[in-house]
């Protein structure tokens, strides 16, 4: 079953008199479990692409199904719900709460879930385990100023993944990193994708990572070229 | 007692309490978006800093200022109008054949007082003397209050020098106790002599000689201008008998109620109803005595009474133009006539036991008139020419009273044992009053009901005009506030909107990111009000020890002992905390919009 499904999804941003085309009818599936990467030139619409799939942002053209229901018509409260649930994100400049340490930050969204009850022993245990999946064991009481950047991007990895979501979706998780760091990030996602089966799509301008991913979507100009 | 003030007051209060109680259940209910709230004071710390010290300074002015009204309010109402006139008083204006302000019968008025007035603290009898004092080789003017033994204000005062009770020793002079302020102008000591010269209650001159026996540290300077005697020895000096008073001042439980204050004195007023002047005396004709009923028509002071009295009296002889012209005229009813065997023209002596005296009063009068029985009237009643108990009655009011009812159809015409001035609201309308009475050609006597807020209404304006002035100090500061608040978030909403974005992808509801920013701003409040009040205690302090010696000043009688006087409330400063907090609350809550409406892909693209 195809855990996203884009259909003819067009993206349009008025520009003063003008508009700008940044998506131009999108066809897109993914399954469960994929490990999908997004290419293409700067400008190409990568960014617009992630957040509409992420519903972060709104298409205004075509469909937008998740999980085979089209969130099109939802209110922003229950796409916020459907984010905290579903989705995880990873960006490029890492965006964690700097007044949290590494395991708060790594806590907050399983906080943000009231409906789901957990106890503070559930949210602290599965923010440990994360953050020990992604090797960072001695850095839990830190702020993140105090981290490098692979160091906070791991933390983002964790913090992605502690909801459990089916899909995580990372904007250029390794722009802002050293090419090493870089492929030690993509290692980890892909660990992750193995062992959790959590679906991951990524956008990225680096050809030399483009070998992690299972699945290429090649765009130019807002448009599906492979 | 609920009262409108009250429940004014009671609603503002139950408000803060439930705004502070919707304050921490909310903190409870988003306990993550309040700790990102709270931790985010410490960035941009030196913004958020000003900010606080800001809020701080304006708690502190207004703790100041609300303390220093209030203490101002407390000066003027538990302390200077209470020995003015008290925050309720009765008085009386007598003219029968001169001018005299005096209560005659005191008891009677404080028994009607005792039943109608709410709270009452204390009824005082003022006895006193606005008098030109000389001392050692200098003068004065002294306010001279005679205050009974036992009056709470000899047990509330510390002297300085020497001892009360010797007010009451008998010596050669009377005592007296002096204010240091007034002693000093007059160059006294404890145990030197002032002579006083001053008017009795009837206009004569008269001159006393006092003993200062003690001397009260200087506390305000209105107060600076009295001395203290017995009320008894000064009622001598003023010639008045023991049951009289010049005012009676009622100090109530409720002096910061103006609405108490004026219902009572309603109250007092309606209940303080007249009945008609009557005697129940003798007519005495050679070794005849008759007992009877004696009342007065107002014949030339009620326009309306020779009329009524052409239409309802019945003259078997003489006529009614004699009756009114003869100033010590009677009628006779018929049976009375008949007994005391009088026809017009019969000289007979009117007697009766008066109330506060043994002695029998008499007064001549002559019959001009006799009339049939009148119904509502015993069959043998005398009704006298009003000057005849202008001459007797108020002065030596009867120990029985006659009475009649209200509804007699000649009620209208008989003189009222007292007329009331009517009410007045301000001092400017009692003035008024006052004035008009003054010009005005009358007689008998004129009782006045006012509540402080006529007879002191000056001193209340400026308490007014300072509480307006700490008002609109108020009001700026909140406004600077206001603007502080807006003016932060703002910038902290622009600098943390790519964290707004993140947040809201993650999950984050709007109204989470709204709780964060609107709880970074109340735990601000909260702290800097805290840190306010203390500061503003301090502030007080300080202010207090400084010593203003500024004689002849209005300010000045708002200092006691000479240092500025701050009567901080747990209710007002509760009151102003509640007031910052909600303002600051409800700032934060508005800005804290732009926030929380931002679209989460624009926010994630926002560069600074
Ligand atoms: N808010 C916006 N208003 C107007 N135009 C926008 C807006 N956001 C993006 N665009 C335009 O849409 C097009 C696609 O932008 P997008 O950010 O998706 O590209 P991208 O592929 O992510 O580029 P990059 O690799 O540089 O991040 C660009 O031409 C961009 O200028
Ligand atoms: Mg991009």
């Amino acid at each position: 079953m195809n855990v996203i499904e884009l259909e003819k999804v067009e993206k349009d941003y008025p520009l003063g008199a003008t508009t700008v085309h940044a998506v131009r009818g999108v066809d897109l599936a993914i399954k469960e479990g994929d490990f999908i990467s997004i290419v293409g030139p700067s400008g190409s619409g990568k960014t617009t692409l992630l957040n509409i799939i992420g519903c972060i942002d709104h298409a205004t053209g075509g469909a937008v199904r998740i999980h085979g229901e089209d969130v099109t018509t939802y209110s922003d409260k229950k796409l916020t719900d459907l984010r905290l649930h579903t989705i995880g994100f990873i960006f490029q400049t890492f965006n964690l709460i700097p007044v949290l340490t590494t395991l708060e930050n790594v806590e907050f969204p399983l906080l943000l879930m009231k409906k789901a009850n957990l106890s503070k022993k559930e949210i602290r245990d599965r923010a440990v385990k994360l953050l020990e999946e992604v090797g960072l064991n001695d850095q839990m009481n830190q702020r993140p100023f105090e981290l490098s950047g692979g160091q906070r991007q791991r933390v983002a990895i964790a913090r992605a993944l502690v909801t459990k979501p089916a899909i995580v979706l990372a904007d250029e998780p390794t722009a802002n990193l050293d090419s090493d760091t870089g492929e030690k990030i993509l290692t980890l996602m892909k660990e992750l994708n193995v062992i959790e089966k959590t679906t991951f799509i990524f956008s990225t301008h680096d050809p030399d990572i483009l070998k992690y991913a299972n699945g290429v979507v090649k765009i130019k100009d807002g448009l599906r070229v492979s | 007692m609920i009262n409108t003030d009250n429940i004014f007051e009671i609603i503002i209060f139950l408000g803060m309490f439930g705004f502070l109680g919707f304050l921490v259940v909310k903190a409870l209910m988003s306990r993550m978006a309040v700790r990102i709230g709270f931790r985010n004071l410490t960035r941009q710390f030196r913004r958020n800093l000003m900010l606080g010290v800001c809020i701080a300074i304006g708690m502190v002015v207004l703790v100041v200022t609300t303390s220093f009204t209030n203490g101002m309010s407390d000066i003027l109402f538990n302390k200077m109008i209470v020995y003015m006139s008290g925050h309720l008083r009765v008085d009386n204006k007598e003219y029968t054949s001169r001018r005299i302000d005096v209560i005659r019968d005191v008891p009677k008025i404080k028994q009607k007082i005792m039943e109608t007035v709410e709270g009452i603290d204390r009824v005082e009898e003022e006895v006193g003397a606005f008098t030109r004092s000389f001392g050692n080789g200098k003068s004065g003017l002294l306010m001279l209050v005679g205050l009974p033994e036992g009056s709470s204000f000899y047990e509330d005062t510390d002297l300085e020098e020497g001892s009360v009770s010797d007010i009451f020793k008998p010596d050669t002079f009377p005592g007296m106790v002096l204010y240091k302020g007034a002693a000093k102008d007059l160059n006294v000591k404890l145990n030197d002599t002032v002579k006083l010269q001053f008017e009795t209650i009837y206009g004569q001159k008269q001159v006393a000689q006092l003993k200062v026996v003690g001397i009260i540290p200087s506390e305000n300077m209105f107060m600076d201008m009295a001395g203290f005697t017995d009320s008894k020895v000064l009622r001598e000096y003023l010639n008045m008998r023991p049951q009289e008073a010049i005012g009676l001042n009622v100090v109530t439980k409720f002096p910061d109620s103006p609405a108490r204050v004026i219902a009572s004195a309603n109250a007092l007023y309606t209940a303080l109803v007249p009945e008609a002047a009557g005697i129940k005396g003798d007519l005495v004709k050679g070794s005849t005595n008759i007992s009877t009923d004696i009342f007065a028509f107002e014949v030339s002071t009620n326009k309306d009474a020779p009329a009524l009295l052409s239409e309802k009296l019945q003259f078997i002889s003489g006529r009614l133009d004699d009756f009114t012209s003869t100033k010590n005229g009677i009628l006779l009813t018929e049976p009375l006539a008949k007994k005391l065997k009088a026809s017009s023209g019969t000289r007979l002596s009117l007697s009766y036991q008066p109330k506060f005296d043994t002695d029998m009063v008499s007064s001549e009068v002559i019959v001009t008139g006799i009339v049939s029985p009148v119904e509502g009237f015993a069959e043998e009643t005398a009704f006298a020419n009003e000057e005849v108990f202008y001459k007797v009655f108020f002065w030596n009011l009867p120990k029985e009273p006659a009475v009649v009812s209200h509804d007699n159809a000649l009620f209208s015409a008989l003189l009222p044992e007292w007329d009331r001035l009517p009410r007045t609201p301000d001092s400017t309308s009692s003035m008024k009053k006052m004035l008009n009475l003054n010009k005005e050609n009358w007689k008998g006597t004129r009782l006045d009901v006012s509540s402080m807020y006529e007879t002191a209404s000056a001193v209340i304006d400026i308490e007014r005009g300072l509480n307006i002035v700490s008002f609109i100090a108020v009001l700026i500061l909140f406004f600077v506030i206001l603007i502080g608040v807006v003016n932060t978030m703002r910038m902290s909403i622009r600098e943390r909107t790519r964290e707004i974005g993140t947040n809201r992808a993650i999950g984050m509801q709007r109204h989470d990111v709204r709780t964060v920013f609107v709880f970074e701003v109340v735990f601000l409040a909260f702290f800097a009000c805290v840190v306010g009040v203390l500061l503003g205690f301090a502030v007080m302090w300080l202010l207090s020890l400084a010593t203003f010696d500024i004689p002849g000043n209005m300010f000045s009688m708002f200092l006691v002992k000479k240092h500025l006087y701050f009567l901080p409330t747990f209710k007002a400063v509760f009151f102003t905390f509640g007031v910052i907090m909600m303002i600051s609350y409800f700032i934060a809550f508005r800005t804290a919009r732009h926030a929380a409406n931002l679209r989460a892909a624009d926010a994630l693209r926002h560069y600074e």
